[in-house]
């Protein structure tokens, strides 16, 4: 099967030219099959979040390629790579507006890649089904249309952000630590939550997490990053042989070869 | 109170409350501090009066008077974004820019009249008024009221519209824009051409309202507007069904009182601007103490 997304010899330093210059990445690479639901892992500081955020465009790279669905878009604008590559961040203020309804932020995302146009936003026929869909989520979002999304609990704005970025048809979604600022049992119903819409909807996943646990228990891929590397990529039948403690011990033993 | 004060509040109101619609949007719904306006008002105004004077219908100079206003939303919006200048400094200089060209136009001149032009508050309209004063200044009410309301129901109308979603949501949170798929530097620049527009447009009925353009008319406008525009969001914080349009009109309407009140009480004129930037003062004191219901400002929440 081809790949639905590859990074091909990545380079990518921070702060070039001063005494804090850090190489991240030196000839970093991946591949992402179509339908691949990926958790990855690793300690702090391994580059998990740079590597989505390069991947969906914010952070520029010093080279090698950026390829999805065969075609590169390193050149291509962040908000333009949106269209194909939908994400969920930690931060809950990040995938939603504050400031505007539950409804109204579920318009805007059910028109993402149209043309926002002089069209009134939504008809009632569509509020009827973004009532269904709110309903769907179980989170008691469907008696909140009309509350503002600052309003809401971490866990309902989590599971409004993973609505509205899976809404239109995405190539690849990214998700960044997206139940690590939740309670355990929040947690638990927006990594449930998480699972049942990727399987529904059969999106290829990226998926950062803190969790050890999540990364055994979902997805058929798993990869461990450190200091900029891949060092475990186990899919299918050997992801399913990775325990808890194994996973723990290599941890360890990666943490103490950086001293800490 | 005596009439003619109510009157002149009305009619001064209501061509503040333009500028406060404009300032809205700048101010409220992108979060763009934008002081460009303290010369978009007097732009609007030379342009108007300069077309007028070569024969131009004064409809045609108002509209010309808008569009001039939203190039000079469109060089501030521009130098944010693309060069990544800090609204306050992008504003500075457009605002500092336009202090020439307005005198430019002007071709030096700092005041210039009407004359008995037509315009807005000089046509057949507002001859069926007659000469009694009170019955003009009730024209010119109902002429600026009914530009205000219809400024006003376009505006609800547009931000009904996907596009009017999406500029709420770049001035919320810009990433969210990014992430649907949108340009946010170009909503940014397009709702900053809207804002100056009307400025701008404001600028130019005032200056019809005064018969005469004024080069100065323009400074502490920012001031006038946001104060407009805060009293009126903290007034009906709590009261959902009144829309942010409104708040701001009405909150130019209760601004523009409290100054003429302030005058008429015998304050000498040459104190306008210091009982302006007070009152200003005063109001985002009271806004804090009785009108945030959490005092604490929170993370990631706006600073008055
Ligand atoms: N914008 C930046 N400027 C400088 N250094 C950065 C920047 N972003 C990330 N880094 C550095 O890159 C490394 C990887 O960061 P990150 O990708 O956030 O790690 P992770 O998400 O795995 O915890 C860290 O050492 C971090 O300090
Ligand atoms: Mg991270």
């Amino acid at each position: 099967m081809s790949n639905l997304l590859s990074l091909k010899g990545i380079y990518k330093s921070f702060n070039k030219g001063t005494i804090d210059e850090m190489a991240l990445f030196t000839d970093f690479n991946l591949d992402i099959k179509e339908g691949e639901f990926v958790s990855i892992v690793g300690s702090n500081g391994s580059g998990k979040t740079t590597i989505l955020n390069i991947i969906s465009g914010s952070t520029p790279i010093d080279g090698g390629d950026v390829c999805l669905k065969d075609e590169n878009i390193n050149k291509m604008k962040e908000y333009l790579r949106a269209r194909r590559i939908a994400r969920v961040y930690q931060d809950p203020a990040l995938g939603t507006s504050p400031n505007l309804t539950v409804l109204e932020n579920l318009a805007l995302a059910d028109n993402k890649g149209h043309y926002y146009g002089l069209s009134f936003a939504f008809n009632k026929k569509k509020k009827a089904e973004y009532q269904e869909l709110l309903k769907s989520l179980n989170m008691g979002l469907e008696d909140k249309m009309n509350t503002k999304v600052k309003r809401l609990s971490g866990g309902q704005r989590q599971a409004l952000a993973l609505l509205m970025a899976t809404m239109q048809p995405v190539d690849i979604l990214l998700l960044d630590e997206h139940t690590a600022a939740l309670d355990p049992k929040t947690s638990e119903e927006i990594m449930e939550l998480t699972n049942r819409i990727i399987k529904e909807k059969h999106i290829t996943t990226l998926m950062v997490t803190h969790n050890l646990r999540y990364a055994i228990e979902y997805g058929n891929r798993l990869l461990m990053f450190n200091q900029g590397s891949i060092i475990i990529d186990k899919s299918d039948k050997e992801k399913e042989n990775i325990n808890v403690d194994d996973l723990l011990k290599t941890f360890n033993e990666i943490s103490i070869e950086c001293g800490n | 109170m005596p009439l003619n004060i109510i009157f002149n509040i009305l009619q001064q109101g209501l061509c503040y409350a333009i500028v406060a619609l404009g300032v809205y949007i700048s101010y409220k719904i992108l979060n763009f501090p934008d002081l460009t306006v303290d010369s978009s008002f007097p732009l609007g105004a030379v342009v108007c009066i300069g077309l007028i004077q070569v024969g131009v219908p004064f409809i045609i100079a108002l509209i010309v008077a808008f569009i001039s206003g939203t190039l000079t939303g469109f060089i501030t919006g521009f130098l944010h974004v693309k060069f990544k200048i800090s609204p306050l400094l992008s504003g500075i200089i457009t605002m500092t820019a336009l202090l020439s060209i307005n005198l430019a136009v002007a071709q030096g001149r700092t005041l210039i009249p009407y004359g008995d032009k037509t315009t807005l508050f000089n046509n057949a309209f507002t001859k069926l008024f007659g000469d009694n004063l009170s019955l003009i200044a009730l024209a010119n009410i109902i002429i600026l009221l009914v530009i205000v309301i219809v400024i006003k129901v376009l505006m609800d109308l547009f931000f009904k519209t996907k596009r009017g979603y999406m500029l709420r949501a770049v001035g919320d949170n810009e990433q969210m824009g990014i992430s649907l798929g949108s340009n946010s530097g170009f909503y940014k620049i397009f709702g900053l051409c809207l804002a100056n527009g009307l400025v701008a447009l404001a600028g130019a009925i005032y200056s019809q309202y005064m018969n005469y353009f004024d080069n100065t008319s323009g400074t502490g406008m920012v001031v006038i507007a946001l104060a407009s525009v805060i009293i009126g969001t903290a007034i009906f914080k709590h009261v959902k069904f009144v829309k942010g349009t409104t708040a701001s009109i009405v909150g130019a309407l209760i601004y523009t009182a409290v100054l003429n009140v302030i005058i008429a009480l015998g304050v000498p004129t040459i104190y306008l601007k210091l009982v302006m930037a007070l009152s200003f003062l005063v109001i985002l004191i009271l806004n804090y103490y009785f009108f945030s219901r959490d005092k604490k400002i929170k993370k990631g929440e706006k600073h008055v």
